[in-house]
């Protein structure tokens, strides 16, 4: 529980800067809603 | 429980593809429907219809094959998919970007002191009932924050720092969504009926009901003033997160939880400190020095929307109608008293600060 608890805090971290990083550099644009 | 104990890496791989296909499939029908006209009308938002359809589909089709086909392990299969504690922190790192510091200044003082003031003692209220009617500290803390700060982020960002049980986070968020829809119907209809200006009204919604998304749709049904001012309330509520989430696992590793052999130090709490926290604060502080275009807003806002609603998705889909009964009416209680002491509490504030009855 807490393993996985730990795995996702960073996980989640990465990802999330990841697609700050691409939205920032332009990659990922257009995202409908 | 054999078959279910021997599911292979491939079957594993299959279930997740199917979880994850059902989990964005319900998420982008939830957003449609929330965008039909008349439903957009009475405010009624994606969130709520994520967690009613995941809910839906959880506790018949799903349900339905636990039944008659155990062996298959759908639940065991699908959950590798469900997995809304992941969406939810990623979402939360992208919500960073909406935290600008210096928009919540515009409001000068009057913002931050509300939200310190409401956020401060609705926390402490709940939490005092919370515990009277004899919940456990951690289910606490979650109540708290989720009627205290935002909702659904704040219950889970507080979840993680005390290491509360999963079913007692998806209680609280559950609660949170529910007490959002007559709030959400209710306060611009006693705000027009009050006669209130703008923006009283504006900070009484932003101050008061839980959830973002709600906070906004209440204040554009009572004026489009309104929503500049109430969302920025909401905005500098949801700065505080991050303090929270720091306090909360100081608190619980330094005093709760303590072991008699162990030394208070920063290393315990930053063991128990949420890390996607530090996510938020980074992309706050990205927003707050203006590194992103108003194009590049839109979509961090959108894709903070899509995470949010494939987290409520899963909540709903990992969640039996059956476990709630478990849990019982006292956290219902929590959450109906802070609700009504923030309702009277930002009702002052909001005039006092907003009303130009003090002068700030």
């Amino acid at each position: 529980m807490r393993k996985i608890k730990l795995q996702d805090d960073w996980l989640a971290l990465v990802i999330g800067l990841l697609l700050i990083l691409l939205i920032f550099i332009g990659l990922l644009k257009g995202v409908p809603w | 429980m054999p078959e279910i104990a021997q599911v292979s890496s491939r079957s594993r791989a299959v279930g997740f593809l199917v979880g994850m296909i059902l989990v964005v499939a319900l998420a982008i029908i939830a957003a449609w429907i929330s965008k039909i006209p008349e439903i957009k009308y009475w405010g009624l938002e994606y969130v709520l219809w994520a967690v009613v359809l995941g809910l839906l589909v959880r506790n018949t089709i799903i349900e339905l094959l636990i039944r008659k086909k155990p062996t298959l392990g759908v639940q065991e299969r699908l959950t590798t998919a469900f997995r809304p504690e992941l969406f939810i922190k990623t979402g939360l790192v992208l919500l960073g970007t909406s935290v600008n510091f210096y928009v919540i200044l515009r409001l000068g003082a009057k913002g931050i002191v509300q939200a310190l003031l409401v956020v401060i003692t609705v926390f402490l209220v709940a939490y005092y009932v919370a515990r009277r009617l004899g919940i456990d500290k951690k289910f606490a803390a979650v109540l708290s924050a989720g009627v205290s700060i935002c909702g659904v982020s704040a219950a889970i960002a507080a979840g993680e720092s005390v290491l509360a049980d999963r079913k007692q986070v998806v209680y609280a968020v559950t609660l949170v969504v529910a007490f959002a829809i007559p709030m959400l119907v209710a306060l611009p209809v006693v705000a027009r009926a009050l006669g209130m200006p703008d923006t009283v009204a504006g900070a009484w919604i932003g101050g008061n009901i839980d959830t973002t998304p709600a906070v906004a749709a209440a204040a554009q049904i009572f004026s489009d003033q309104a929503v500049e001012v109430a969302t920025i309330v909401k905005i500098a509520q949801n700065a505080l997160i991050g303090v929270v989430a720091f306090l909360l696992a100081t608190y619980f590793a330094l005093v709760v939880e303590k072991k008699s052999s162990e030394k208070p130090s920063p290393k315990v709490i930053w063991n128990r400190f949420p890390k996607f926290i530090l996510g938020f604060m980074f992309a706050s502080v990205l927003a707050t020095i203006g590194v992103f275009t108003k194009d590049q807003l839109t979509v961090l806002g959108n894709l903070t929307k899509w995470l949010f609603a494939i987290t409520f998705v899963s909540i709903g889909l990992s969640t039996a109608i059956g476990d709630f009964g478990k849990i019982g009416r006292k956290p219902l209680l929590v959450f109906l008293s802070a609700t009504i002491y923030n309702t009277i509490l930002t009702f002052t504030t909001a005039w006092l600060l907003f009303g130009g009855i003090l002068p700030m």
